[in-house]
């Protein structure tokens, strides 16, 4: 029973460590900011790639995903307005 | 008698392949219940029960961030269960996730529109006068907001709040990256206008960095033996199992509840005037947990203090976010001291008004 749990009494010995290190990483002002810019960075970054191959699907006559996200944004605003009715009937 | 080495060995190959084939699949949400109200993505779910002994109906509102599936986990490990077994009539106020339509949602939409509505239902349906407001997490904050605007209107005879975030400034780096000057919501807002859910669980995920590896050992640890898998599974899975957030309430949340932390200071700017928190009067418990890291306990201790009630009572558990409402700790602390409160609470108007009760109170895990 000892042996079976040997491999995992190493793996925690060493992941306890790591885990308090991190948690207290992400306490850090520095490590936040950093995060954060990493974040948008990375943002801006798929942005500018989905741009570049929407141009391109445009090109050959492939609906790309701004126009798929266009209609459900669309549809999303109608049912939207049908709720705002569906209030103001029922505030008579 | 445990099986040895090589017969565990065997059942975690077995139980394993059972789990990736998808032949066993956790059954959560096992408790009868039926849909009794619905409008946009909130669902009034009423608890079956031959034995509705406490007049007064218990209302829980859910979370936005999460599926509530976690309040009746197993048949087993159910804290919904667990109160209709102790005679109360159990409403649960759920969230569908949201889609593109309710991307402009705000907390009034929730506060001001949805939850009175469903507060009118639940009395109807019951037959009842008044009911026990009870919110988990985010849903506290949604029962708080509700409670203060419609105090002396809406029938509401006690307010629970369950590891309730008030002081955001206290929740540590979920909040954190939201101060001024790193993440604004519109950097997490999709197209559509949604936190999506993948966004949800990488900041849930993150607080704990290592546990992406953690669970999955723990998960072979267990998988020898089928029950214990399946309960790790249930439990696991819905951590994981996010839903998307609506983009304006999240907007809301970061500039109200984050930076400005209104709820901490008691009133919060809502539909042109504002809630103040000191507009609660009803009797009110608090009840938050000392190993919380999703909402920690410095976070939702200020309540009682914000409150208008006289009788406010908290409650510090030691235990964690979920355990206050899933797992042994539930089982044999925290749900008894709910339905312990509430029970006490939802007798006789006239022996129980708030101004009888008289002073705060405040208990800890032992006397719990």
């Amino acid at each position: 029973m000892a042996i079976t749990n040997l491999p995992r009494k190493a793996f925690d010995a060493v992941e306890q460590p790591v885990a308090n290190a991190s948690e207290s990483l992400l306490e850090k002002d520095a490590f936040m900011d950093v995060l954060a810019l990493g974040w948008k960075v990375q943002r801006s970054a798929l942005r500018r790639i989905e741009r570049g191959a929407a141009a391109g699907m445009r090109v050959i006559g492939v609906p790309t995903r701004a126009d798929v996200v266009d209609l459900v944004n669309q549809i999303g605003g109608l049912q939207r307005e049908l709720r705002e009715l569906r209030r103001e009937i029922e505030r008579g | 008698m445990a099986p040895n080495l090589l017969a565990r060995q065997l059942l975690r190959t077995r139980n394993g392949l059972a789990h990736f084939a998808g032949a066993r699949k956790p059954e959560v949400a096992q408790t009868l219940k039926d849909l009794v109200w619905q409008r946009e993505t909130a669902r009034l779910w009423r608890y079956r029960s031959d034995d509705r002994s406490i007049r007064a109906p218990l209302l829980i509102v859910h979370s936005l961030v999460s599926k509530s599936y976690i309040l009746d986990l197993q048949p087993e490990n159910s804290m919904v269960r667990f109160l209709v077994g102790e005679g109360f009539d159990v409403f649960l106020l759920d969230w569908e996730a949201p889609g593109a339509a309710d991307a402009e949602n705000t907390l009034e939409t929730y506060s001001a529109d949805l939850l009175p509505r469903a507060l009118a239902a639940v009395c109807a349906e019951a037959d009842a006068e008044e009911l026990t407001l009870m919110g988990y997490c985010f849903g506290g904050d949604l029962v708080l907001l509700t409670a203060a605007i419609g105090a002396g209107v809406l029938p509401i005879r006690n307010v629970v709040a369950l590891t309730t975030p008030c002081d955001f400034r206290s929740i540590g780096f979920l909040a954190d990256m939201f101060l001024e000057g790193r993440l604004d919501a519109d950097d997490i807002i999709d197209d559509t206008g949604l936190v999506p859910a993948s966004a949800m669980d990488a900041g849930f995920q993150s607080i704990k960095p290592t546990d992406q590896l953690v669970q999955p050992l723990n998960l072979w640890d267990q998988l020898w033996n089928a029950e214990r898998a399946e309960n790790f599974l249930a439990l696991y899975g819905w951590t994981r199992d996010q839903i998307a957030f609506p983009g304006a309430l999240f907007r809301q949340t970061v500039d109200t509840l984050v930076r400005d932390n209104a709820l901490a200071s008691g009133e919060v700017p809502f539909a042109g005037a504002v809630a103040r928190l000191s507009d609660i009067k009803r009797p009110f418990l608090n009840i938050y947990c000392e190993q919380d890291t999703i909402v920690p306990a410095a976070s939702a201790q200020p309540l009682v203090g914000l409150v208008g009630s006289r009788d406010a009572t908290e409650l510090r558990l030691e235990t964690g976010h979920v355990g206050l409402v899933a797992g042994r700790y539930a089982e044999e602390v925290a749900r008894p001291a709910i339905a312990d409160w509430i029970r006490r609470h939802s007798a006789n108007r006239k022996t129980s008004t708030p101004k009888e009760n008289g002073d705060r109170h405040t208990a800890g895990a032992a006397a719990a």
